[in-house]
């Protein structure tokens, strides 16, 4: 697990010296520093709101984040072929995936950390105390980010672009927070083929929707004890399952 | 000669491209048989699109053949043989926000050169390939040269057993182009194979002990350069000789003449036979106006295969 390990720092070291990481982190403190301006001047409540939009904001841009870096770091080692020097060591295809993915996951950690760390600060400034609904939020935004990176490690070792790699990521993001739409079209009432369809899709896309805790939070639901054990199970679960996936075609893939 | 002379065998290896499209196949290698032997420098020469570079990334597994095998120290590669091998590719690339040190302490990892050893081996390639003033600098900000000096250090961290360069000179200015001829040549010396492409004959020449020719992914001929060191054959010009040695010149093995107007042009084969043609000519009075010596270069050979 040492090649692991390397690959995952040297990753994280990429990703933490790439521009775009900053100019997106900049972003979203922007839009956490807006939902501030916008929250002090609303109707309701100003700090659930500021709460609610920059736990929004928190894992938007943490998926954007994921995509962007998670696509371009595979393409640009098949581009810069550097992939060439790290293969022709004692490096196995699977290490190789996996150090990626896991590079990759621990900047994730490290920028929603960051975020969440800032924004509790921040309302804590504001409240008098630090809310910990900020932190498990954030964490179950990192949870779905686990998922999404998987999906770019998947695709970019699928697909050679990564313009078609953060397409089709970007595309299972969308519909795995949308999959509760799909509840409408498994009742006896549709057809059997569009009920065939939603049940494989249902089957298959991850149920991102059900990561979104921010908002239940700030709107004071309670958790269910089994709410966070099954969500990291899940995301595990599903993260493994694709990167297995993405282990078998780049196993295959060669380098011309 | 016995197996294990061989640090690397292929045999019948064979490897056709596929068209994205169509998905025909095009064939870039084609049942190619070599051997690199223990401690030995072998060149692979060969224009452009011969095979060369597809001849290493198989060897490295970046491929998979079509046909044939590959053995490394007697056993298919594998990941654990990778730990023998190092590898420098044609234009080597690096993490260009990595330092020389840190560039090293990551391949370093890579090989599983154990932590406490790590930091003796990386101070010991840069010392070797001469970057001990560049240790801190960024990658980004190495010439060619110094990029190239990188590349080797990285392939030897390992202390390999099998050396792969793919065109190691390329791009090099004549100052680097020696330096790597030396690193090169330490490498061998220490008891490590070397195998390169390139496409520049003097360096191979001055390197090599054996060299392979390839065209169109086809193996035309291996020599031994230590076997084509001396005169291909001999030229003798002789003028006022009389009919009765012709017929015992003409008898010599690989003997054939000429006539130039009043001069005869002997050709023949080795040394042995100049000897005897000398003393038949002055029998009969002849006279000998140049004995030249004639090569057959690298570059001929070269230019033979490639139909230049």
């Amino acid at each position: 697990m040492s090649k692991v390990a390397a690959l995952a720092l040297n990753t994280t070291r990429e990703a933490i010296r790439n521009r775009v990481l900053y100019s997106i982190l900049a972003f979203a403190v922007l839009m956490v520093g807006v939902s501030t301006v916008l929250g002090s001047a609303s109707i309701g409540d100003p700090i659930r709101y500021i709460k609610d939009f920059s736990l929004m904001s928190i894992s938007l841009f943490g998926v954007i984040i994921a995509v962007v870096l998670g696509v371009n770091l595979l393409h640009q080692e098949l581009s810069n072929k550097t992939i060439l020097n790290t293969l022709s060591k004692p490096v196995a295809r699977w290490q190789f995936v996996l150090g990626k993915f896991a590079g990759l996951l621990l900047t994730s950690t490290a920028v929603i950390a960051g975020m969440a760390v800032g924004l509790g600060l921040f309302l804590s400034l504001i409240e008098g105390r630090f809310d910990p609904i900020i932190l498990v939020a954030s964490f179950a935004s990192l949870l779905e980010i686990m998922i999404v990176i998987a999906f770019a490690v998947f695709f970019s070792s699928v697909v050679v672009t990564p313009t078609l790699a953060g397409m089709f990521t970007i595309g299972c993001f969308i519909a795995g927070r949308s999959t509760q739409y799909l509840d409408y079209f498994l009742s006896e009432d549709t057809g059997w083929v569009l009920r065939s369809l939603a049940r494989t899709l249902n089957a298959l896309l991850p149920r991102l929707d059900h990561f979104l805790l921010g908002d239940r939070l700030v709107h004071g639901e309670h958790l269910d004890p089994s709410t966070l054990p099954y969500l990291i199970g899940y995301a595990v679960f599903y993260s493994a399952a694709l990167l297995l996936l993405a282990v078998g075609f780049f196993s295959r893939r060669e380098f011309r | 000669m016995s197996q294990s002379d061989n640090i690397l065998e292929i045999s019948g290896l064979t490897k056709d491209y596929r068209s994205d499209w169509t998905y025909r196949p095009t064939r870039v290698l084609d049942a190619l048989d070599l051997e690199v032997q223990r401690g030995e420098c072998f060149g692979l020469l060969g224009p452009n699109g011969a095979g060369k570079t597809t001849t290493f990334k198989l060897i490295l597994g970046f491929l998979r053949p079509t046909a044939g095998r590959i053995l490394f120290d007697g056993a298919p590669i594998n990941e654990a043989a990778k730990e023998r091998i190092g590898f420098l590719p044609e234009h080597p690339y690096f993490y260009e926000y990595l330092t020389v040190q840190e560039t090293l302490a990551l391949f370093a990892a890579l090989y599983g050169i154990p932590r406490a050893e790590r930091n003796g081996r990386i101070d010991a390639v840069i010392q070797r390939v001469g970057l001990e003033q560049k240790r801190r600098a960024s990658v980004r900000s190495l010439s060619k040269g110094l990029m190239q000096r990188v590349g080797v250090a990285q392939a030897i961290l390992n202390r390999p057993r099998l050396v792969v360069f793919d065109e190691p000179m390329s791009g090099l200015d004549p100052v680097g182009r020696r330096l790597m001829r030396e690193l090169i040549c330490d490498i061998r010396d220490q008891g490590a194979s070397v195998i390169f492409s390139s496409h520049i004959l003097p360096d191979v020449e001055a390197i090599c002990d054996r060299v392979g020719f390839l065209t169109d992914g086809k193996l035309r001929e291996v020599i031994n350069l230590a076997d084509v060191a001396g005169a291909d054959h001999f030229e003798l010009v002789v003028e006022r000789i009389n009919g009765t040695a012709w017929g015992d010149i003409e008898k010599l093995a690989g003997a054939s003449i000429t006539q130039a107007d009043e001069r005869h042009i002997i050709v023949l084969p080795d040394q042995s036979q100049v000897d005897v043609a000398i003393d038949l000519i002055r029998r009969d009075n002849g006279s000998i106006k140049s004995i030249t010596p004639r090569f057959t270069s690298l570059e001929d050979r070269f230019l033979r295969h490639i139909g230049g």
